[in-house]
């Protein structure tokens, strides 16, 4: 019998995600292991063994400088970017197919035939469309997947030969430093990087079957009925549907990536997105949503923001100094150098700090509006920061200076009390 | 099996070339190209070594709008699905289409059989992952490009193709462009999707087949006498894509990554296909006009405006033809009218512009209140950059309700002599004004053109130069030439409108110092046909204003500098490095900053006993408050005043004698004594600001920093709101001491301005370009004396 396994990457908030993949998958695999990669940590919020799939961690995958990487990239990129490890460590462990597939992904039926057409060829993809789409609105589809990728990443199969373990290494090396989103460099994160793969390396198969990976991308093209418990797509039983960006919280929407679609575009579709809805809130979801990041907060409890991860990044070498990023009580600590002033001014509660002058440096905008930090350009860069900066670069309000906070408070106090001012009063003084 | 080409006139010779090239190796096998052009009898198809097919021929939907709506790169990519269905349709069993700059070096009937078993033939760019960081941009840049490379597709006539085609063809109606962020590079990015939505697609993986500059590194090209070897394979198919021929060291103008000199063996392959080239008449084609090019009336199609009428739709039918110009409803006024009832000369905006600022989200940042208050700001944008980056012809600046450029017929009176010009100026002040009348007058002498002299005295001068003489009261020749202050127009006019300046060309070459002319002043313009400043720097301050042209006209140098006897010197002490810095009180103590030197120059040497500043100023009776000032900024460093009008003899006398010439000047004009003292050999260290960079540069002087700020009060006719330099004055001690301590890099520097003030500032050469625009504006009345 040839070992199979399949696997998944979750961050906590995740987790009910994982359990309704992993349940829709038993009831039709039950023999077949599935595995969950947590993207984070357990920190007592759940209990492994108790849950219907294998739990891995991080540091299981022989992912080099990983912490390192945990601080440079977002909770996405981190998730995201482990993918090529754990196929690479299934296969190591000795399965024979690996297949991968995203958490927001539902089991509808046997996947033999599938996984038995991963085993033929070194490595498997599914492309987001089959065919092109007839409709007017088709030309801008087209175009979206133009600019995020032929095949979709939520599905990829492998194989144990050497051709695959070289698409591995090279796919996991271009993950490293050029996984996220510039679409003008031909970036999307891991996904437009395969577009490369059925030309860079042999026995890439194309798996073009429309019963498989199914979403919002192709519904249009692609007949989806419920029949009793069946659900069949041009007639054939539905192997796996893909809620890609369905967010619980929103219903009423199919998906967070395309706003202009709603449950009324699904079809038939849309008593499935209810289905999934309500095997989610079985699976916890509310509770889940709400477990926090392990590694998305300084030590001292403030968020990280993503700019404080990239200038890490781009420090290099030089960044070894600092030690740990999330400790900041040490007097060197990364934390502290990016709160420290750049300059000496007269008045010392108008500091501007490194994390605002490197925002300051990366907007041409910012530069033409303040030319001269110095004087009074320097007192409207500030209110800047407080009005504007803090929400425009997701920037916790503990990086904000004493003048910027009291700009805001002294605006706020000047029109009636606000909620917001009094939280400001609060945090000043 | 047809195979085939697309070009647009001027890329002829290249489709000769690959015909030629394919031909040899497949004699039988009919050769088509595609003319994405008219030919306007440029060439006689019937003795090319191809079959020429025209765009009318391939039935394409909406023609005409394609023709308009694509620039010509885009029409010749665009065309390539209706082509290869155009010949499936004429019973070819397979069809290839190969890019026009290409060249066949071998045998494909191998390839050609694959289309036999396939639908369709990709070609990719790479085959390998590329190693190292160098690797990974290259991977990114075929990522924004295209996995495959449209230099080579093949189809057969089989089902899968057709609907390949139709779907292909289809998409490049609209969205055959360059745009990366919108997932678009022209036609070849939708290439990756064909072997997701096609299944009996075959991908051609042959080292020797398609190498172009994307994969030239590993492909390991070398030259076998005939044979090219891609490696061990013989290399078939060479794509010679981005090669310029008139720029032979690039590789390809689409990447700097790649010269000759890096290229290996396979540079001699460009050199031979470049020879290729040029016997297939590439000097004679390359210039043949592109047919869709311009509107019926000559004017040249602004990208910005196919775009825009591509984004109408349907809209654009109401036009009718977009070539054409003449009826009212046209295209081409439609785009020149205003976007809304502002009806004042200078605030008009146009929908082409407006088309190009919602084409432009940078320039939208910059402007956001178009309508309000960056109103002006903007129409100033579209005039002094907007129309070089599109590309826009000076036609799309005529708002309809700015004054229409005069083209007044000059009925000359009779003239007692042939063709020249009266020079009108204040020819014995010793002020910037006499300088530069003079300086014209050294121009029209060397030059050979006929000229008299009018004098005007300047009551406000000693007007002890004189070394002009012979003044005339007549003024026999058909062009003015009068060099004045702005200021002096009304005066000058009321006086001399009816007996010197009617029935003349007059031109005014007028003295401004500011990166803004006052609209105010719109009226000095009344009376002249043309205007020279300077510099081009005022050239642009004066023509945001001016309703007739605008020339820059420099000052030059005296060419017997050199030669001049000394008079009796001004004594100055031998063993000190001097700087110097000659200004005139009146001409605005605030423009000219010798405060801003004094403290550069005692930051940079404080009580240093070998360093003496020289201040030579004149009029300081006008100021004494700012003569005060500067004596008690000059105290305790090394500071002397020569505090008098000179005669010039002696003023060079001090300049030859200087060591460095400074100038903080916050805004100049031209800055004559600059250049005088750069023709003198003399490190100059002055602000990197306004006329004077028209002939300084980082190599033939010293450049100060500067930060422009608001001109704080009213300097006479410089009203409030303008702008000037303020120069760092740290900027300038530093290049002073670099001057002091760096005596061979200065005297490097010195002499290189001196070269530099030469070429551009002789006489001779500022009198030819003189001639040049006279006879220009008189149609050939003025003429040189040879």
């Amino acid at each position: 019998m040839t070992r199979t396994a399949v696997g998944t990457i979750v961050a906590k908030n995740f987790v009910s995600f994982a359990r309704v993949l992993a349940d829709s998958f038993r009831r039709h695999h039950p023999a077949v292991p599935l595995f969950v990669v947590l993207a984070d940590e357990v920190d007592g919020c759940f209990a492994p063994s108790a849950e219907p799939f294998h739990l891995l961690h991080l540091r299981d995958l022989a992912i080099p400088d990983l912490a390192s990487s945990r601080f440079h990239s977002t909770r996405e990129q981190v998730a995201i970017a482990s993918k090529p490890y754990l196929l690479s460590h299934l296969v190591e462990r000795g399965f024979e197919r690996v297949v991968f597939l995203d958490p927001d992904i539902l089991v509808l039926s046997d996947l033999t035939s599938l996984f038995d057409e991963a085993g033929r060829h070194s490595v498997t993809l599914t492309p987001h469309l089959l065919k092109p789409p007839s409709a007017a609105e088709g030309v801008n589809r087209e175009l979206n997947i133009l600019q995020s990728g032929i095949y979709n990443a939520g599905f990829i199969g492998v194989s144990n030969t050497q051709r695959a373990r070289d698409f591995l290494v090279w796919w996991r090396d271009r993950l490293r430093d050029h996984c996220r989103r510039d679409v003008a460099q031909g970036m999307f994160y891991d996904q437009r990087w395969l577009d490369l793969a059925p030309v860079f390396f042999e026995d890439v198969h194309v798996l073009r079957d429309p019963a498989v990976n199914v979403a919002y991308w192709n519904l249009p093209e692609r007949d989806v009925r419920l029949d009793g418990d069946r659900v069949l797509v041009d007639g054939e039983p539905c192997r796996f549907f893909h809620f890609s960006g369905f967010d619980p919280d929103q219903p009423l929407a199919v998906t967070k990536y395309a706003s202009r679609l709603t449950m009324a575009d699904a079809g038939p579709a849309a008593e499935l997105y209810a289905q999934y809805l309500r095997l989610l809130d079985a699976a916890g979801y509310q509770e889940t949503k709400a477990w926090p990041y392990a590694y998305g907060h300084f030590d001292n409890g403030v968020p990280v923001p993503d700019l404080a991860r990239q200038i890490h990044r781009e420090l290099g070498d030089a960044s070894t100094g600092f030690g740990d990023p999330l400790r900041t009580a040490a007097p060197g600590s990364y934390f502290n150098w990016l709160n420290e002033p750049i300059d000496a001014p007269r008045d010392a509660s108008m500091t501007i700090t490194r994390l605002w002058r490197a925002i300051y440096e990366q907007r041409p905008d910012l530069r033409r509006a303040f030319p001269d930090l110095t004087g009074a350009g320097r007192a409207a860069f500030l209110r800047w920061t407080a009005e504007f900066g803090v929400r425009e670069h997701d920037i916790p309000e503990h990086f904000l200076g004493w003048y910027a906070r009291a700009a805001i408070l002294s605006a706020s106090t000047n029109r009636s009390a606000s909620p917001g001012g009094d939280d400001i009063a609060a945090r000043v003084g | 099996m047809a195979v085939a080409t697309t070009v647009a006139k001027s890329y002829l010779s290249f489709a000769r070339v690959l015909a030629a090239s394919f031909l040899r190796y497949h004699p039988d096998i009919p050769f088509f190209v595609l003319l994405a052009d008219e030919v306007d009898d440029c060439f006689v198809p019937a003795a090319e070594p191809f079959r020429l097919l025209r765009l009318a021929d391939l039935k394409i939907p909406g023609l005409a709008d394609l023709r308009f709506r694509y620039s010509q790169q885009e029409l010749t990519y665009s065309a390539t699905g209706y082509l290869l269905s155009h010949l499936l349709d004429r019973g070819f069993s397979g069809a290839a289409f190969l890019k026009q700059e290409s060249l066949v070096l071998g045998d494909m009937t191998d390839v050609f059989s694959t289309m036999d078993h396939h639908s369709i033939v990709l070609v990719p760019h790479l085959l390998a992952p590329l190693p190292g960081k160098e690797g990974i941009a290259r991977e990114l840049n075929i990522l924004q490009s295209g996995v495959y490379n449209v230099g080579f597709l093949g189809v057969s006539g089989k089902p899968c193709a057709r609907a390949f085609l139709t779907w292909w063809q289809d998409r490049l109606r609209d969205h055959c462009r360059h745009d990366v962020p919108q997932g678009m590079h022209f036609e070849q990015r939708w290439l990756d999707l064909v072997p997701a939505y096609f299944d009996d697609v075959h991908i051609l993986r042959d080292p020797g087949f398609n190498v172009g500059h994307w994969n030239l590194p590993e492909r390991d090209v070398r030259l076998d006498g005939d044979r090219v070897l891609a490696g061990e394979e013989p290399c078939r198919f060479f794509r010679f894509s981005g090669f310029d021929p008139d720029q032979p060291l690039a590789v390809t103008k689409y990447s700097s990554r790649l010269t000759m000199a890096n290229a290996g063996p396979a540079a001699e392959l460009f050199a031979r296909y470049r020879t290729l080239l040029e016997d297939a008449g590439y000097s004679e084609t390359k210039g043949w006009p592109y047919a869709y090019g311009h509107f019926d009336n000559g004017v040249p199609i602004p990208g910005a405006a196919r775009r825009f009428h591509r984004e109408l739709g349907d809209r654009s039918a109401q036009f009718g033809d977009p070539f054409q110009t003449g009826k009212p409803g046209s295209y081409f006024n439609w785009l020149n009218e205003p976007i809304d009832d502002r009806s004042d000369p200078f605030g008009t905006i146009t929908r082409f512009w407006r088309a190009v600022y919602d084409q432009r989200p940078d320039v939208r940042q910059t402007y956001p209140d178009l309508c309000g208050a960056d109103r002006e700001a903007f129409i100033t944008w579209t005039e002094q950059f907007g129309i070089r980056e599109h590309g826009v012809a000076e036609r799309f600046l005529v708002h309809p309700s700015r004054p229409a450029p005069r083209l007044r017929s000059v009925q000359l009176r009779t003239c007692e002599s042939t063709l020249g010009v009266n020079l009108a100026g204040r020819f014995a002040s010793e002020k910037g004004i006499g300088e530069a009348a003079r300086s014209l007058e050294r121009g029209l002498a060397a030059a050979g053109i006929a000229y008299v002299l009018n004098n005007y005295e300047d009551p406000l001068s000693s007007n002890e130069e004189r070394t002009l003489t012979g003044f005339s009261n007549a003024s026999p020749y058909p062009v003015n030439l009068l060099c004045a202050d702005p200021v002096a127009m009304p005066a000058f006019t009321a006086l001399h409108a009816a007996t010197y300046l009617a029935g003349h060309h007059n031109v005014a070459h007028w003295a401004w110092e500011f990166s803004d002319f006052p609209r105010a002043w719109a009226p000095y313009f009344e009376h002249l046909d043309e205007v020279w400043v300077a510099s081009t720097f005022v050239q642009q301050a004066v023509a945001k204003v001016s309703p007739i042209p605008v020339r820059t006209v420099p000052y030059c140098i005296r060419d017997d500098l050199h030669a001049r006897a000394c008079g009796p010197d001004v004594t100055l002490p031998a063993d000190r490095m001097i700087f110097l810095f000659a200004f005139d009180f009146a001409s605005h103590f605030a423009r000219k900053n010798p405060l801003g030197l004094v403290r550069a120059f005692k930051r940079a040497f404080g009580r240093h006993d070998d360093v003496l500043l020289v201040l030579k100023c004149a009029r300081s009776h006008l100021a004494p408050a700012d003569l005060a000032r500067l004596r008690e900024a000059a105290e305790g460093a090394r500071v002397e005043f020569i505090d008098r009008v000179l005669p010039r003899q002696q003023v060079l006398s001090l300049m030859r004698r200087a060591d460095c010439y400074v100038s903080l000047h916050r805004t100049e004009g031209f800055g004559l004594t600059l250049a005088e003292a750069m023709d003198l050999g003399k490190p100059v260290v002055a602000t990197g600001y306004s006329g004077n960079l028209d002939f300084m540069t980082a190599s033939n002087s010293f450049l100060v920093d500067y930060r422009l700020v608001p001109v704080q009060q009213n300097w006479g006719p410089y009203t409030e709101g303008h702008v000037w330099a303020d120069p760092d004055l740290d900027h300038a001690a530093a290049l002073m001491r670099l001057v002091y301590e760096d005596r061979a890099r200065a005297q490097e520097v010195g002499r290189r301005a001196r070269q530099d003030i030469l070429a551009r500032l002789h006489p001779r050469v500022v009198g030819e370009h003189v001639g040049r625009l006279l006879s220009a504006a008189t149609g050939g009345g003025v003429r040189a004396a040879v």
